[in-house]
């Protein structure tokens, strides 16, 4: 039961999770009552029932292309969970997100019905958005975006139509196209395999930053001017921002490996997570009644915390988990065996033991070392030059892992 | 106590595990924290708490 509880919530992407609470919080803010953390839990409860409704749609449609591109990494694709089940979740979550927004009010039931369907659509067949190249990059934002905002905004009883809500849910949604387009760098290996037609496969490297930076400058302007009781504090810190993102947009227009790639597109959504939530500290103070130097506090760390979160991801890359030591394992990879298998991600698998000589890349002898890494896809201007993803290579008893979602 | 972290070596395999890492992470942890104090003495907690839940997203790599 417990390990079912746990496949939900990993099936929901806690990190997708986060990212469309903030949208609520956001929009809870933007109609005056950030300070009302119960006033959040009632959208919240229907973005997460909505969420699971949509990876369930999209994890039986990507089934086999999820096991190219996240082998081990889905419930569905590594056989943890059924299709069966992956129906059953995905009906039930659609029935609780539909009816706790009947209770928040039939604009509540309007905007998750609409979502519902896109998300559907944007999956499944025939309609099959994901297919579509930059149609795929405004629906998605569509329903990761406008649904939690539209959500947050009723829950607090005001008007979801009004001039200056539709302003700032155009400015987020723009920005976040420019950020979505980046994440089918990731998966290109898999989108190329089976034909989906994502706007980096069909358009290449460079024209895909180049539109990323189109949104992420019109987005940020749109927010700015639709935002209320703008600052100078406020201005300077999404500028900053907004900055640095295109810095690293401009490096990841050029080809220097799969895992630079990953560092750069993990930090430009660092910057956009950060001024999201620069906008709704901004909306929240302001509704609040604070000081000037309390909010200029507030403003001027959360900017220096978004940088310099960029600057550690640029220079340092994801934190690595350093496990335990297992005496046992090194025992037994110290037997004299070598061999060396095909994963069906294209990458290879390899354990390897004594005689082993010492590895450059790890700066250590690895018998002493288990260094498991996912080597991400290395795209191209041409869609065609690919590389070898992922490699794991056991040696020993200590291992240390990165990941990225 | 022996100081167990590997240096970071030449084509940066281990840079995500060198002290100077550490150092960048232990900051953004504190100010991270400092956020999280500053917002939840003046009643906005939800602020904090996405601030707590961004610093831990961004140390694990999130690309959303």
């Amino acid at each position: 039961m417990i390990t079912r509880a746990r496949l939900i919530v990993l099936l929901a992407r806690p990190a997708v999770i986060v990212l469309l609470a903030m949208f609520t919080a956001v929009g809870l803010a933007q109609a005056g009552r950030g300070q009302d953390p119960a006033a959040l839990i009632p959208p919240l409860a229907v973005v997460f029932a909505f969420l699971l409704f949509s990876v369930a749609c999209n994890d039986l449609a990507d089934e086999a292309i999820d096991r190219v591109n996240l082998p081990g990494q889905r419930p569905l694709a590594t056989g943890a969970l059924s299709r069966r089940e992956f129906g059953i979740i995905g009906i039930t979550a659609g029935v609780v997100a539909l009816g706790i927004s009947a209770a928040l009010g039939p604009a509540a039931l309007v905007v998750t019905f609409a979502g519902m369907c896109v998300s559907a659509g944007y999956s499944l067949r025939p309609v099959r958005l994901a297919d579509r190249g930059a149609v795929a990059s405004m629906a998605l934002p569509a329903c990761y975006v406008a649904v939690p905002y539209l959500l947050g905004v009723l829950a607090a009883g005001a008007p979801a139509l009004s001039r200056g809500t539709m302003f700032l849910l155009g400015g987020l949604y723009l920005g976040f196209i420019g950020r979505i387009l980046l994440k089918d760098f990731r998966d290109v290996r898999g989108d190329v395999l089976f034909g989906k037609r994502t706007f980096l496969v069909r358009h290449g490297r460079v024209r895909t930053c180049v539109l990323s930076v189109c949104c992420w400058v019109g987005g940020t302007g749109v927010i700015l001017a639709a935002t209320r009781h703008l600052t100078l504090a406020f201005l300077l810190a999404e500028a900053g921002c907004l900055a640095a993102a295109l810095a690293l947009l401009r490096a990841l227009a050029r080809d220097r490996g799969a895992r630079r790639d990953e560092f750069l597109i993990s930090a430009t959504a660092i910057a956009g997570r950060g001024m999201v939530l620069l906008l709704l500290a901004h909306l929240s103070m302001v509704s609040a009644g604070w000081g000037v130097i309390r909010y200029d506090a507030v403003i001027g760390l959360l900017g220096l915390l978004t940088i310099g979160q960029m600057v550690s991801m640029v220079r340092y890359g994801p934190q690595t988990h350093q496990m335990s030591f297992d005496p046992e394992l090194a025992l037994a990879n110290r037997r004299p065996q070598s061999r060396t298998r095909s994963s069906n991600s294209g990458g290879e698998t390899t354990w390897k033991s004594a005689p082993v000589p010492p590895r450059a890349m790890t700066g250590q002898s690895s018998e002493s070392v288990v260094m498991r890494t996912r080597h991400r896809l290395a795209l191209i201007s041409s869609t065609t030059d690919q590389r070898p993803m992922r490699s794991r290579t056991t040696a020993a008893g200590a291992s240390t892992r990165t990941s990225v979602s | 106590m022996r100081d167990r972290r590997p240096a970071a070596d030449a084509d940066g395999m281990n840079r995500n595990n060198s002290r100077a890492a550490h150092r960048w992470r232990t900051a953004l942890k504190l100010t991270g924290l400092v956020l999280f104090v500053l917002t939840g003495v003046g009643g906005l907690a939800v602020i904090g708490f996405f601030v707590v839940v961004l610093v831990g997203l961004s140390q694990w790599g999130s690309n959303k």
